[in-house]
């Protein structure tokens, strides 16, 4: 078995024609595109935080807590909700907590904490009540947060 | 047809491009996966400040393309090609991150703008400095003889590469102020004299790879102070800008601060160590 000659011969002439075409610039032209477009898209990035941290930031989170949907499971009515936070300021360990109010009395009280809510987002979690909130009248609010 | 092949090597065909670009590929992801999937990198994304964000990705770039003389994912020698391929490693690394943080699920099309940049951006450092590093890890090694001996400015600024890409992988972890709470004043010491001990012999005592006396001749004094001390207070300098910049230094006191700085510079100092042995 000998090796196959042409092949090699083929690799050659291919190497010593790209030699002639792109040995004076160090750089290929596909290169300079992607590099182009990789500072275009740098030099946006740069723009949109240096304005987000020029821009006033809001001192004081405001998180509006809406109710989105009650599903009766065999471990209780499950309240799906959404947290947003309506501020450019973003909290960690939120408590979100849950009434259900007869009246003036509380009948049945839940929570749960979400590990972060960014600015200008929202994040979404469940609370877990063992009478129907139908029934009631329900209310959901934020109690604390820490700053991270 | 034999003289054809040195010259091939300084003349980049867009074949070697894509194959530099694979390779930044690789780089970016095994170098970055760790702080990929960090929780508190995810959550440094969106609280971290905006400007300390646009700084540290504004600092990354004269970083690359200083590295790119003495390492990078292809042979360069101008100005000019190494400022396009900083560009490229940048690209390179962001793509890399959007693409795992949308297979992860970090990221996701409904999520706010700020919050989507942030958690890339976040990502870009150490991604780009792990593009930039492929080449001299998973590239050919014939290549190597090519690269410029640094002088002693080149040293203590692989140092600093190496301090920032290893620092910027694990500052982003509770870890690091939890372990600074723990350690008694004198742990602290101990810490700073093992640290500086393996500074030194990682890279001028102990026979690795590649490794090398600096200054065939000089003393252990002289190398010890001009390089493991000047490349400490160096590593150290890194590490508190990078937990200046990821809000860990904000409300701390000077004592908490400088212990956090002490922690995160045990592994600063082994990345400065090794950055010389692994260019």
């Amino acid at each position: 078995m000998t090796k196959n000659p042409a092949k090699g011969d083929k690799q050659q002439k291919q190497q010593s024609d790209d030699k002639g075409k792109t040995r004076k610039s160090g750089t290929s032209l596909t290169e300079w595109v992607v590099a182009g477009i990789s500072s275009v898209a740098l030099l946006a990035v740069l723009s949109y935080l240096v304005i987000d941290g020029l821009s006033a930031r809001n001192g004081t989170a405001r998180i509006v807590v809406l109710p989105l949907a009650v599903a009766a499971t065999e471990g209780g009515y499950v309240v799906e909700f959404a947290a947003a936070n309506r501020a450019g300021k973003s909290v960690a360990a939120v408590e979100i907590k849950g009434e259900l109010r007869n009246g003036d009395e509380v009948v049945e009280e839940s929570s749960a904490t979400l590990d972060y809510v960014p600015q200008e987002s929202q994040r979404k979690g469940a609370l877990i009540f063992r009478r129907d909130p139908e029934a009631y009248d329900l209310r959901l609010f934020a109690s604390g947060y820490s700053e991270p | 047809m034999a003289p054809s092949e040195i010259i091939v090597r300084h003349a980049p065909t867009p074949r070697e491009f894509w194959i530099g670009l694979g390779r930044a590929f690789a780089g970016a992801l095994i170098f970055a996966v760790p702080v990929l999937m960090t929780m508190e990198a995810w959550a440094l994304g969106f609280h971290l400040h905006p400007l300390r964000l646009a700084l540290f990705l504004a600092v990354t770039l004269p970083m690359l393309v200083l590295l790119h003389k003495y390492g990078g994912f292809r042979q360069t020698v101008a100005l000019r090609d190494r400022i396009a391929d900083a560009f490229v490693a940048i690209l390179v690394a962001a793509v890399a991150a959007t693409a795992v943080f949308f297979i992860f699920g970090i990221v996701t099309a409904e999520m706010p703008l700020r919050e989507v940049i942030g958690k890339i951006a976040v990502q870009v450092v150490p991604g780009s400095f792990g593009a930039s590093l492929a080449r001299a890890q998973l590239g050919p090694s014939s290549l190597e003889e090519d690269i410029p001996e640094p002088g002693y400015t080149g040293e203590l600024f692989l140092m600093v590469v190496g301090a920032l890409f290893l620092s910027a992988n694990i500052a982003p972890t509770e870890e690091v102020v939890l372990i600074a709470y723990k350690m008694q004043p004198w742990q602290e010491i101990a810490l700073v004299v093992v640290t500086l001990a393996l500074m030194h012999a990682f890279v001028y005592e102990f026979e690795f790879r590649g490794s090398h006396s600096p200054e065939p001749g000089a003393g252990f004094l002289s190398i010890f102070f001009r390089y493991a001390i000047v490349g400490y207070v160096l590593v150290m300098l890194v590490n508190l800008y990078i937990l200046w910049t990821f809000g860990r230094t904000d409300g701390a006191g000077f004592s908490e601060t400088l212990s956090a700085v002490v922690v995160l510079s045990f592994p600063g100092a082994l990345g400065a160590a090794v950055a010389r042995l692994i260019l």
